[in-house]
């Protein structure tokens, strides 16, 4: 994992008011706060937190999946939000990861090591969290 | 005794949280599909929105608007897809 790197990303999104930690403390995760979604119009959460992986081999190895809270009310109405993958431990909850993939038929562009991270992931977040079902 | 000027802020504007200035292709006026440029998603599968203080109002990419320095959007795709799934959305 190169933390340097990681963390250059995430200053990034910060400068813009985007609140966005890497934890370490068990499976290295990034942790975005407050990620808008258009669930407000469905009757769901404005904003919700968001954890995604930190791959091995990263960069190399290109950023997939997302997660919510389990038992987000999100969840079922996202895109891949059914099938489920692990769950993991991060900031003292429980999180469901699901099959999301924006850089392997997400709808995103392939993976380039050279542009891409942790603060263009944030663009695939933001587009997941608009296209409620 | 010198006297400073203060600096001319460069125009910018953030788009999914993201800083893009004049280098990057901001302009004082863009439409919403050089915007939507601006994180790479082409026209055709782009939704624009500009953050306000009363909510997020749609952007058509064919709207021209005039950037004020910090102006926050949102970009995001119309083609959005998860991996296999036991139902269909």
């Amino acid at each position: 994992m190169n933390r340097e790197r990681i963390e250059r990303e995430l200053t990034i999104l910060r400068d813009g008011g985007q609140l966005a930690e890497l934890v370490v403390n068990g499976e290295p995760v990034v942790l975005y706060r407050n990620v808008p979604t258009d669930g407000e119009r469905y009757g769901l959460p404005a904003v919700t937190d968001v954890v995604v992986p930190v791959p091995s081999g990263y960069a190399a190895a290109a950023i997939d999946l997302a997660g919510l809270p389990a038992g987000s009310p999100l969840l079922p109405r996202l895109k891949g939000g059914t099938n489920v993958q692990r769950v993991v431990s991060v900031d003292g909850r429980q999180w469901q990861l699901v099959s999301y993939h924006p850089h392997n038929g997400g709808g995103g562009p392939p993976w380039d090591q050279m542009k891409h991270g942790f603060h263009t992931y944030f663009d695939h977040l933001i587009a997941w969290l608009h296209r409620i079902c | 005794m010198t006297e400073s000027k203060p600096e001319k802020e460069h125009l910018h504007i953030f788009v999914n949280r993201r800083r893009f200035d004049e280098a990057d292709g901001v302009r004082p006026e863009m439409t919403g599909a050089q915007i939507a440029a601006l994180v790479e998603v082409p026209a055709d599968n782009a939704v624009v929105k500009l953050e306000t203080e009363h909510g997020l109002r749609d952007i058509p990419v064919t709207e021209t608007v005039h950037i004020k320095n910090g102006m926050h959007f949102l970009v995001t795709r119309k083609v959005v897809e998860g991996g296999y799934e036991s139902r269909t959305h």
